[in-house]
């Protein structure tokens, strides 16, 4: 019965991915006359030949990769070091610090202010201003904070009796428990950094550090125009293909696509079976 | 235990002052966008004896290239491509400046350029619109380019062929803090179409007034039921837009042709004429019932598989040109016998039918701007002037004589193709954007559509509707004022027209309160704005700009 | 512990920091990342009452009190848009926060691991179909000329529906679309959560006679109840958030009078010139009342089920 529910969901979710796959493999010609309803018409390699011949492609997916590897790796280290000490229920400072934290959820300076610190710190243009304001988000702390707290204090007390200091209660205890955590955070977070155009594109003037979400921002051109004549100007620079916008739709997920399937095998329940006796 | 909680609370406060000391310090921070060299004293006293020889010599010329190569900063709209091809390591060489471009994807370009004009850096050279340099001009951001009008002889010749150059780029004091962006001359390149080949089958000539379309599209519908004769995209705006134009009016605030006053469209009887038309085509099946939501990939499609009869006004280049979608030939695909064909606008009781044409320059929509702050205002200025003259035109355009294109008999041909072109760079984008070539767009059009727009140009008299000589400029609090009170009224007018053109309400006895209602919104007071602005105007500065640069 | 709070000598403030100096300095570092980029930026926040200028920068411009807050409030469509964006984000939150709930739990309940590795992989990829190709998908799949939705409805004898152009279908459509493309990614995090759960509860009930609905009920929703509310909680303060782009492309004024949220309202607004003292002054807004609603759904939270943020 249950299966039967998850394979009409699995159709419904497939059915519009292959039909975007199609596209992408279809004459743009045949795109255009609305003749691909699901099945490719006249296949053709071209569009991804055209996507992918694109100089900047290269050097934009390794900036993506750098961006999303080093920028999961300080959050998952960085906001963990911040969210045990709020799971430790004895913690003198709980309250303010969650409070303090809890603010800046809601509240923020702006673009602007944000900017002239990222300036004044010299991180304009570097990898710094992609990863470290993101770095410490008061959602994420929340949220493995909770997980922290589930763990079983039993287990953190018997640590301090063996005389471990807070440290090493997270590392050798915690963190090893936490690894669905970790691994879900991880991933939420690579998918966050690699999607992610924002940051990129008002940090950086050197487009050489382009990552591949601001490229195909490129692409595809979205706007208001305030007078016909400047609609009349775009449209003689610009030729948007549906085939292209799906070909390099694809050619951005395909990476981070593939992350999840790793991160499944910790996924498995069972792992604090037996840590806890009697 | 007090003496180290003290120590680390004074360690922890003195960190957070440092950090906040250092960004608060942002705004006193001298501004370093010019990559100069660091300026030590000599070179200082080296500048300051410059300046003084420049106001002595201010004829002195600068002549490209430069003996000495510096190096600029710029930022501008990516339009999809790089900075790195033949035709711009070409202009560099040209000009021996190394410019160091920003770019910017189109979509978030206004956020970009904002962002850093209001942390109070940006680079040298910019592209902006007017309205935002206005905001900004009375602090001193943008040098005042009316100042150097002397020394830049190839804009004004560029000016005395196209006025609205300078007027649209001047505010009412006479400063220039921004050029406008200008083709080398204007177009039409929008034009009703229609499937010539259905409509012969009828026996039915291209309609000459609305009547006639109204009733060759009756007969269509009724061979063809699951047609939908008209197709519209880009929101129903546009639809409104092109039959205003037909009874010579159009929505907003604009200057009226026949009147010369400016006129807020909405509460004249010839809109009120062009909705009633639009009512009683969607009420007769004519018009596609999705023609405020589809998207541009619909629109395409219901040409290409026949449902569509007729566009008010669409680019003929997309016709026949492969380029630019090639409909005719994609139709014919399937069915041998379509054929789109271009026809004049159709007449109205008002008069003859009217249409938008494209002029020359971005009308203050594309700006290009210098930082008062650069080090390089001399050398920035005469680069833009030398980015209009012909020599640098013809390089960004058409490329290398005898390498990219010939001339053949007085006129330009391509020696390459378009996949080499856009190789090498030819797109027209180089340098600051440099006046495009419409000469040399056209050539990459088919012969057909090439005839068309020509033909099109030279009868451009019969059915222009024309745009104000000049632009008008507005302060930042009268931006903002347009905006309050303008915003709610376009809101409740978008969301009122749509229905009174489906017939959801009626033209008799709702237009009335309709056109109440937004009285009492109060246009009124914009509409004064605008009107007393124009009056202000300078004599050769008011009417229409009715030469669009042939 | 409340009663510390009360009274503080310098001998409990010893005591405490002898027990927590470790925590401390393990949060040190992060603790300057916050208050670095987050807290050093706020004084940005002053530009709400300001005619900010980069000439006159935070410290120097005009100051102009609540003039922005008022010009907000004078908008006739000002009660409309703020309506739409609550009524939005409150539906939203109906039908999409318990989705991903149900699909964990459905997922957890598969027993072939291959088939759930499939399933779990293949229902978090509509997360990454980007906005544009989204809408253009579902204007073409609800389209009222040739849209396959549209034959089935009118095969079934009903009307032809235009869906984009009817103001009573674009919350469904969003809604709608939101789910199909956020469940599967969402679910992740009640999958993690899922896994905590000690599995000798699961045996131990099984002894008793339990079936599968009632473990459900008496072991795994309990299980990922503490995951569940902290995540309602902190969902509370996105009510006046809403998907700028993706109602962009989905909205024609025919149906402003639901699709038109403040997101799009001001964007409109601000078309003609950037007026950063105006975003910033509806954000500043906005933000407050956001939080004080995250407020109220903690402390019920922490009455009723004792679990809050803080």
């Amino acid at each position: 019965m249950i299966c039967i529910i998850l394979l009409i969901i699995v159709v419904l979710i497939l059915y519009p991915l292959l039909y975007i796959v199609s596209l992408s493999v279809s004459d743009p010609g045949a795109v255009s006359r609305g003749e691909v309803t699901f099945l490719p018409v006249d296949f053709t390699l071209d569009t991804y030949k055209y996507v992918l011949q694109d100089s900047r492609l290269g050097s934009s997916y390794i900036n993506s990769i750098v961006y999303a590897v080093t920028g999961t790796l300080s959050s998952v280290v960085f906001t963990g070091l911040m969210a045990y000490p709020l799971s430790v229920s004895s913690f003198s400072l709980k309250k303010p610090l969650t409070i303090i934290i809890m603010i800046t959820m809601y509240f923020s300076g702006g673009m602007i202010p944000t900017y002239m610190v990222i300036k004044n710190l010299g991180f304009i243009d570097t990898l710094w201003a992609i990863i470290m304001p993101g770095a410490v988000s008061a959602y994420n702390v929340i949220i493995y904070r909770t997980f922290f707290s589930s763990i079983p204090t039993a287990l953190r007390e018997s640590a301090v009796i063996d005389g471990a200091g807070h440290l090493k209660i997270y590392y050798k205890i915690i963190l090893p428990l936490s690894k669905p955590l970790i691994a879900t955070m991880s991933l939420f977070s690579a998918v966050g950094l690699w999607n992610n155009y924002f940051e990129p594109l008002i940090y950086l003037n050197d487009y050489s550090k382009q990552p591949l979400s601001l490229l195909l921002r490129q692409m595809v051109i979205q706007l208001e125009f305030s007078n016909q004549n400047m609609k009349d100007l775009v449209q003689s620079l610009t030729v948007n293909t549906r085939t292209i916008r799906a070909a390099t739709m694809l050619a951005a997920m395909l990476p981070i696509m593939c992350v999840y399937p790793f991160l499944q095998k910790y996924f498995t329940s069972g792992m604090m079976l037996g840590s806890v006796k009697g | 235990m007090k003496n180290r909680i003290k120590r680390i609370t004074s360690l922890l406060l003195a960190i957070i002052m440092i950090v906040s000391l250092a960004a608060c310090n942002g705004s006193n921070k001298e501004d370093t966008n010019s990559k100069k060299q660091d300026p030590g004293t000599e070179s200082s006293i080296q500048e300051v004896t410059n300046t003084i020889e420049d106001e002595e010599n201010s004829a002195v010329p600068i002549t490209f290239p430069l003996d000495e190569q510096i190096t600029i900063t710029a930022i501008v709209r990516d339009f999809n491509r790089d900075r790195t091809k033949y035709i711009d390591k070409l202009f560099e060489q040209y000009t021996n400046i190394k410019i160091e471009w920003t770019i910017v994807p189109v979509t978030d370009y206004n956020t970009v350029l904002n962002l850093r004009l209001n942390s109070g850096e940006f680079p040298d050279l910019i592209q902006i619109n007017k309205n935002t340099v206005n905001t900004f001009a009375d602090q001193g951001l943008f040098v005042n380019l009316a100042d150097y009008l002397d020394q830049m002889p190839n804009l004004q010749k560029w000016i005395d062929k196209i006025p609205s150059i300078y007027n649209d780029s001047v505010t009412e004091e006479g400063d220039m803090y921004s050029i406008t962006t200008f083709n080398t001359r204007g177009q039409v390149p929008r034009q009703p179409i229609y499937r010539e080949d259905l409509f012969k089958a009828e026996g039915l000539e291209a309609p000459a007034t609305i009547d006639e379309l109204y009733n060759s599209l009756v007969i269509l519908k009724e061979k063809y039921p699951n047609s939908l004769p008209i197709i519209n995209r880009w929101g129903s705006g546009n639809l409104i837009g092109h039959v205003a134009n037909l009874y010579h009016t159009k929505a907003g605030i604009y200057l009226d042709n026949d009147t010369l006053e400016y006129t807020y469209g909405q509460v004249t009887d010839n809109f009120k004429a062009a909705i009633a038309t639009l009512q009683k085509f969607y009420v007769a099946g004519l018009i596609d019932p999705e023609f405020a939501t589809i998207s541009d990939e619909q629109f395409f499609e219901r040409i290409l598989n026949g449902t569509a009869l007729y566009m008010f006004a669409e680019y003929t280049n997309r016709m026949n040109t492969e380029s630019q979608g090639d409909w005719n030939g994609n139709g014919k695909i399937n069915n041998p016998a379509f054929n789109l064909e271009v026809m004049k606008p159709v007449d109205t009781e008002i008069g003859n039918g009217l249409l938008s044409v494209q002029y020359p320059t971005s009308r203050g929509g594309f700006t290009i701007a210098v930082n008062s702050k650069s080090a390089y205002i001399n050398e920035i200025v005469a680069l833009l002037d030398y980015q209009y003259t012909d020599e640098i035109i013809e390089l960004v355009n058409w490329g290398l004589e005898g390498e990219t294109f010939k001339v053949v008999d007085g006129e330009k041909q391509w020696l390459i193709d378009a996949e080499e072109r856009k190789n090498l760079g030819l797109d027209s984008r180089s340098g600051m954007w440099v006046a495009i070539d419409q000469d040399c767009f056209d050539s990459t059009l088919d012969p057909i559509d090439l005839k068309t727009v020509r033909t099109s140009n030279a009868n451009l008299t019969n059915y222009a509707f024309y745009e104000p000589k000049k632009t008008l400029s507005f302060t930042a609090e009268e931006l903002d004022r347009i905006s309050q009170v303008m915003t709610p009224i376009d809101t409740f007018y978008s969301e009122q027209i749509i229905s009174f053109i489906t017939g959801k309400l009626n033209m008799e006895s709702d237009w009335d309160d309709f056109i109440r209602t937004i009285t009492d919104m109060g246009y009124q007071e914009i509409l004064d704005l605008y009107r007393e602005k124009y009056n202000n105007l300078p004599e050769e500065q008011k009417g229409l700009d009715m030469s669009i640069g042939l | 512990m409340k009663s510390n709070k009360k009274y503080i000598s310098w001998k409990r403030i010893g005591k405490a920091w002898n027990r927590d100096k470790g925590l401390i300095a393990m949060c040190i570092l992060p603790l300057m990342l916050i208050i670095v980029f987050k807290y050093i930026p706020i004084y940005g926040i002053v530009m709400a009452f300001q005619n900010y200028t980069p000439k006159g920068g935070f410290f120097h411009s005009e100051f102009v009190g609540l003039k922005y807050f008022k010009a907000f409030f004078a908008d006739p469509f000002c009660f409309r848009v703020i309506k739409n964006t609550v009524l939005l984000s409150l539906y939203s939150l109906l039908w999409r926060f318990p989705a991903p709930i149900i699909l964990a739990l459905l997922l957890n309940e598969v027993r072939n691991k291959t088939y759930k590795r499939v399933v779990q992989t293949v229902t978090y990829l509509p997360f990454f179909i980007s906005v544009i190709i989204l809408v253009g998908m579902m204007k073409e799949l609800f389209s009222s000329v040739d849209g396959i939705i549209n034959s089935v409805i009118t095969s079934l004898g009903y009307n032809l529906i235009n869906f984009f152009s009817e103001p009573e279908w674009f919350r469904t459509l969003y809604i709608g679309s939101g789910i199909w493309q956020g469940t599967g990614y969402s679910a992740i995090i009640y999958l993690a959560a899922l896994t905590g759960i000690d599995t000798e509860q699961y045996e131990a009930a099984q002894i008793d006679g339990a079936n599968r609905f009632q473990k459900i009920i008496y072991i795994t929703l309990p299980g990922i109840m503490p995951t569940t509310i902290i995540l309602l909680i902190m969902q509370m303060g996105s009510l006046f958030s809403s998907d700028f782009q993706k109602i962009l492309l989905m909205y024609s004024p025919g149906i402003y009078s639901t699709a038109d949220v403040i997101s799009t309202y001001t964007y409109r607004y601000g078309l003609e010139r950037a007026n950063y003292s105006y975003g910033a002054a509806i954000g500043l807004m906005l933000a407050i009342i956001s939080f004080i609603f995250v407020w109220i759904a903690n402390a019920i939270s922490r009455k009723v089920t004792e679990q809050s943020l803080w």
